[in-house]
């Protein structure tokens, strides 16, 4: 019953929109590479779909971090902007149950975009690589590791936003975020402790240990958790 | 029986005192005005009642309810307005009022009812943000009065007001307890205001309270101590002046 209500603030923030409209962008990532320069990729040795995700992921990958700053900046906007959270919080609910809520509804969003982006990857590969065996196992398997990866970033941004009613600090902080990420991912394959850093996670795609994937719910676990601890704090010192 | 009543209530901001000691009876079923010149600290203590900011000593309870323990069951029975109108720019006064309904678990009829009671049903499918001040100053009130709720904790709700809207929701504030049975702590800087709404009121000076009782108490009291009696306005301000005056003199 909340979680509709955290859907109904929603409307026309352009939480929609934006999330459609990046998903199909990191879709077109894939299908515009192989129609440019598909002689690159064609002859080599590895699955088509670890060839897709080799040469356009850390593309895609980005997208979806940018996206997410994006849906996590706009889902505590909205509560700021107007003083609406003056109003939620005097009513007789958890304010870390409504962290929650909008957490769902970002991974809600995410799982959107990322669905357009399997079907992209599907495509694609169909249409240059013909049908495979195992295709769609690999696909299933790979975006489901890709989205377990993605958690601790959506984790922290949106706590990040919940955090600042100074929307420039949340972007900006997204942005250092993502950048770190970048100028990290060389070293991130040898160091296991780099790979945990919540930016860097969802860009590898051959990451896909289970003790990995196990380390990243852990991560996005103890940073809800911190969120909570914040909240309480602040009640505290107010 | 006291609906709200404070127990030495205090609220300091480093070492600047923002409410000091403040005992406030508020009886079930009357309007209590809330007066005092800027910066008095009557948004403060409200906001404590609401659990917006944590008391630095002593305590209040309202309906029995102690904070901050019971602090989600006083949220259950109270409506608020703090300070300035909060809601969502992004929908409309209807779809506003709509998230407030459904997280108080109320009928869907009740947006209807509070957007007739504040005047605002011709404007509901209006983004909030698309609203003029006083509208917008409606919109926080009937997501205040929204199913009707024993008790109402308003701060300075006619701000931003036209004089018939000035009218209009004064009228309203005095008619609830007897319509709704519900008790209004309602705060203003006008005695003139108070004076047309409340049963009783408690005035506040630079986080104390300096008196508190009927409108006739007041002007015993100003009678007694040789203040101007004729117009309460003024003994308001001769109150306060008396007061900034003993204080300075401290100093
Ligand atoms: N978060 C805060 N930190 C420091 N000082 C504060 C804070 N909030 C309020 N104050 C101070 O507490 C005092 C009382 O403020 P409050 O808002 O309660 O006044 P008020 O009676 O509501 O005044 P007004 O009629 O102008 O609304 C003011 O001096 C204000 O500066
Ligand atoms: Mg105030």
């Amino acid at each position: 019953m909340s979680l509709v209500c955290e859907y109904k603030k929603c409307r026309r923030s352009g939480l929609f929109p934006v999330f459609l409209a990046g998903g199909l962008l990191a879709a077109a990532v894939p299908a515009m590479n192989m129609f440019f320069r598909s002689e690159l990729y064609l002859h080599r040795p590895q699955t088509p779909l670890t060839i897709l995700l080799e040469a356009n992921w850390q593309m895609m990958g980005m997208l979806n971090l940018f996206l997410v700053l994006a849906g996590a900046s706009v889902l505590y906007h909205m509560e700021f902007a107007d003083r609406a959270f003056l109003r939620m919080e005097t009513l007789p609910q958890s304010m870390f149950g409504m962290f929650i809520r909008k957490y769902l509804v970002l991974v809600s969003v995410i799982l959107m975009a990322f669905a357009l982006e399997a079907a992209s990857l599907a495509g694609v590969s169909i249409c240059w690589f013909g049908m495979t065996e195992g295709m769609w196992n690999e696909l299933g398997r790979q975006m489901g590791c890709l989205l377990v990866k993605m958690l601790p970033a959506l984790a922290l941004m949106l706590a990040v936003s919940s955090a600042s009613e100074n929307l420039w600090i949340t972007l900006g902080v997204g942005v250092t975020g993502i950048f770190a990420a970048l100028i990290l991912s060389g070293a991130g394959r040898q160091n296991h402790i780099l790979q945990l850093f919540p930016f860097l996670l969802p860009l590898e795609t051959a990451w896909t240990d289970g003790r990995l994937l196990l380390a990243a719910g852990a991560e996005t676990a103890a940073i809800l958790a911190a969120g909570q601890g914040y909240l309480c704090i602040r009640r505290r010192f107010r | 029986m006291n609906m709200i009543e404070t127990d030495h209530l205090t609220k300091r901001y480093g070492d600047f005192t923002a409410v000091s000691e403040l005992n406030l009876h508020i009886p079930q079923g009357t309007v209590y005005g809330f007066l005092g010149p800027n910066g008095a600290g009557k948004s403060t203590a409200m906001k404590m009642f609401l659990g917006l900011t944590r008391p630095t000593e002593g305590g209040f309870y309202i309906d029995g309810k102690i904070f901050p323990q019971d602090r989600m069951e006083i949220l259950k029975k109270t409506g608020s307005f703090i300070e300035a109108p909060a809601f969502y720019g992004n929908l409309t006064g209807e779809e506003n009022l709509d998230i407030v309904r459904r997280l108080l678990g109320l009928p869907r009829e009740s947006v209807e009812e509070a957007l007739e009671m504040v005047g605002l049903a011709e404007y509901k499918k209006r983004l909030a943000k698309k609203y003029s001040l006083g509208m917008k100053q409606r919109l926080g009130l009937a997501s205040a009065l929204i199913g009707r709720p024993p008790i109402l904790i308003l701060d300075e709700p006619t701000n931003g007001l036209d004089p018939v809207g000035i009218h209009e929701i004064r009228t309203m504030i005095r008619e609830l307890p007897s319509r709704y049975n519900c008790t209004v702590l309602v705060s203003s800087h006008l005695l003139s205001e108070i004076e047309l709404m409340a049963d009783l009121v408690g005035i506040l000076n630079r986080g104390k309270l300096l008196f508190e009782g009927t409108l006739t108490d007041l002007r015993d009291r100003a009678r007694f101590e040789g203040l101007p009696t004729d117009n309460l306005e003024e003994t308001f301000l001769a109150l306060i002046q008396e007061d900034n005056l003993k204080r300075g003199m401290r100093q």
